[in-house]
């Protein structure tokens, strides 16, 4: 049950944090990095 | 219906559940037409799997790689550790066993039948390792070097089919890219004679997914008086772990094998506390056939 109740807890921080991601343009800017080719991810940087 | 949703059906669920997602991550066939690769605001999706988000066809971002972008930008990775540990408390590794794309090629390809071997144990602790120096440390004080020199997952996925489809990217290669392409194919080799090794030993989402088994809502549930310890769950197990030794083991992707295979029903997997109905005295019912 203790578990049961970390987990809860755990899982409403992260939300939290997640809408503060949301906030500060984190997702738009994942989007950003996203729609980019990665030379690293390619090999080529 | 109902009898589908069965503990003897995970494996069968699983497979179903890797194929769709794969699908639904990878879904960018338009690039068989126009060899590109998909831009637009599905990319703001990240999820707690390995997936490359220069791959042609995927339509979601990769999580490390997002990580490493907000570390190299001096900033904190708000938005991807809310994704990853909001699914994490919920469903610990779950996802490395039922979406990750790259999990499934490394299913398929251990069905190749060949001599298989067993990976040392204290090799698992190396994506602890590589998650603390190459990306957290790396990236902080120099540059990305996981995606760099090393990521398989970007090579295979995005690393050959951007190479083979836009030629100018042929004269840029260095010495980066072929150590890149033999990491790929050690690992590609190794996929086919142990059970998934890059999740075992390297992958980062691994490492960070891994601690939450020890808490999450979704757990493994072993009941000590139907266990025999006859160790079936390792023999079946993708990541060769003893369940029955360690319930929420770190490594555990919570793909269902043993549950269906156990042959006393000793291991279940649900969202309930099943703990108190594991002090119930049952006896044994396993009658020594495997």
């Amino acid at each position: 049950m203790k578990k049961r109740i970390i987990a809860l807890i755990l899982l409403v921080i992260s939300v939290v944090i997640l809408l503060i991601g949301a906030k500060y343009g984190q997702i738009a800017e994942s989007a950003n990095k996203g729609n980019l080719i990665c030379l690293d991810c390619i090999g080529i940087a | 219906m109902k009898k589908f949703f069965k503990a003897k059906n995970f494996p069968v669920m699983r497979r179903w559940s890797q194929i769709f997602s794969f699908f639904l991550i990878d879904g960018y066939w338009r690039v068989i037409k126009n060899p590109t690769f998909y831009q637009g605001p599905l990319k703001g999706i990240t999820l707690p799997v390995m997936n490359c988000y220069s791959c042609p066809l995927s339509y979601t971002s990769c999580p490390i790689g997002l990580l490493q972008h907000f570390l190299e930008l001096r900033l904190i990775p708000y938005y991807v550790l809310g994704v990853v540990s909001s699914i994490g408390a919920i469903f610990g590794r779950a996802t490395c066993g039922w979406i990750c794309p790259f999990g499934l090629l490394q299913d398929l390809a251990y069905k190749i039948p060949t001599r298989k071997f067993r990976i040392p144990h204290f090799l698992y602790y190396m994506k602890y390792v590589f998650l603390l120096i190459t990306i957290i440390l790396a990236t902080w004080l120099v540059s990305p070097v996981f995606c760099k020199y090393f990521c398989p997952v970007g090579t295979f996925e995005a690393g050959i089919p951007q190479i083979l489809w836009t030629p100018e990217y042929k004269q840029l290669l260095t010495w980066i890219f072929w150590t890149k392409l033999s990491v790929m194919f050690l690992f590609l080799g190794l996929f086919i004679f142990t059970k998934r090794p890059f999740c075992t030993t390297s992958c980062p989402m691994g490492a960070i997914l891994g601690p939450f088994n020890k808490i999450s809502l979704l757990q493994m549930n072993v009941n000590e008086y139907k266990c025999v310890e006859c160790d079936l769950c390792r023999t079946v197990c993708p990541m060769d772990i003893s369940i029955w030794k360690n319930p929420t083991d770190m490594d555990c992707i919570r793909c269902g094998k043993c549950v269906a295979a156990c042959p006393t029903g000793a291991i279940t997997m649900s969202f309930k506390n099943v703990k108190a109905e594991n002090k119930v005295d049952t006896k044994p019912i396993f009658d020594g056939k495997i």
